[in-house]
């Protein structure tokens, strides 16, 4: 296969399970996944097939807020255990090592609410996360951002995106239902599949 | 991998990834549109899994997927043009991606030729012609996908072979 194909086939492991998936069979029973829920002119990116959630516990033994491993094929691996305090210093030592990346936290008061839904943001269960930084990706006037959620089971959703500069302080978090597939496309993302719910109102939104 | 009494998605993807890429890479010039239809195509495919019968060949049942993904971006298109620039959503491709995928548009030239050559006839027959010749489908497969009969289908292919070679004699 070539680079595109072996592209496309990680992205549909990762977001849509396709490892699991056989022609015929019925539907398999696949990991519980939390959509996580951009909004707002946010691109979610190719790169945000890496989404993951870093399934911490901030209860046990006082762990520290972050950690933070470079590999040597420049890829960076970090497993978040308290995000608010994990932020600012993550930040910062992202700085200094030249990734130019951002950790913005996703709350649900976010003001920012016109964002766009992207069915490319779904998550993965794991421990640690390891993704690229996107420097060779980078378009003009975007940002590359780490869109981080505490969720309340104390795991740490992550997804990795691309947001218009300047980089929001915050982004709004939006569950949605079950995808239902309208036939529409959206560059490859499926669009209008989702009826979005903001959590705190439960009032249905599409996207 | 894969679930009880399928067939593995991930074969199938492995075996097909190439004629659903060129299917695109023959009705589209930019490797993103091409990128984003193919990745439509196998989320699409990944979704109604399920309802695969197993009584066309898992290719022709990509490739009739195919066809729905391109007549809705087609109708998309022209219902809100630079909609989907608005709205963002592209995927993003490494240069090694934007290079592969522009190869393979490339080597679909003749393929395009071909088509481009059978835009006059009835859109059966066009259909058919590519299904067959290009894509590789057997007459009965490429009739499943169509919706027709296969003595139907290849009545349409005998004569839209026949156009062409009369117009190409011309």
């Amino acid at each position: 296969m070539t680079s595109f194909d072996d592209s496309l086939w990680d992205r549909l492991m990762a977001e849509h399970d396709a490892h699991l998936v056989a022609l015929g069979a019925p539907a398999a029973e696949r990991p519980a996944r939390r959509p996580l829920l951009v909004g707002g002119g946010v691109a979610v990116t190719a790169a945000a097939t890496a989404a993951a959630v870093l399934a911490i516990n901030a209860a046990t033994s006082a762990p520290p807020a972050y950690a933070l491993t470079q590999n040597p094929d420049g890829s960076v691996s970090v497993t978040i255990n308290e995000l608010s305090a994990a932020i600012p210093s993550l930040n910062a030592q992202f700085a200094r090592m030249g990734i130019n990346e951002t950790v913005v936290p996703v709350t649900a008061d976010c003001p920012s609410r016109e964002f766009r839904l992207h069915a490319y943001a779904s998550l993965h269960m794991t421990d640690t996360w390891t993704f690229k930084p996107q420097d060779s990706v980078r378009t003009p006037g975007w940002k590359g951002v780490l869109a981080a959620e505490q969720l309340p089971s104390g795991e740490v959703a992550v997804a990795q995106m691309v947001v218009p500069d300047p980089i929001p302080s915050c982004l709004s978090n939006v569950a949605y239902s079950a995808p239902q597939l309208t036939g529409k496309t959206d560059h490859g993302v499926p669009m209008a599949t989702e009826t979005a719910v903001n959590p705190a109102t439960g009032a249905p939104r599409t996207p | 991998m894969g679930g009880a009494g399928g067939l593995e998605f991930a074969t199938v993807y492995r075996e097909n990834i190439a004629p659903v890429t060129a299917f695109f890479a023959r009705r589209c010039r930019e490797p993103q549109q091409v990128a984003d239809l193919t990745s439509q195509t196998f989320v699409e495919a990944i979704r109604s899994a399920h309802t695969y019968t197993g009584r066309g060949t898992p290719r022709a049942w990509l490739i009739a997927i195919a066809r729905r993904v391109y007549a809705n971006h087609v109708a998309e298109q022209t219902l809100a043009a630079g909609l989907t620039d608005q709205l963002g959503g592209q995927l993003i491709l490494s240069h090694d991606d934007v290079e592969d995928l522009a190869a393979r548009i490339d080597a679909q030239r003749e393929g395009r030729q071909l088509l481009e050559r059978a835009a006059r006839l009835p859109g059966v027959e066009r259909e058919a012609i590519e299904l067959v010749h290009l894509v590789g489908l057997a007459p009965k497969e490429a009739a499943r996908v169509l919706g027709v009969s296969p003595n139907a289908l290849r009545v349409r292919l005998f004569r839209a072979r026949q156009r062409l070679q009369r117009e190409q004699r011309t």
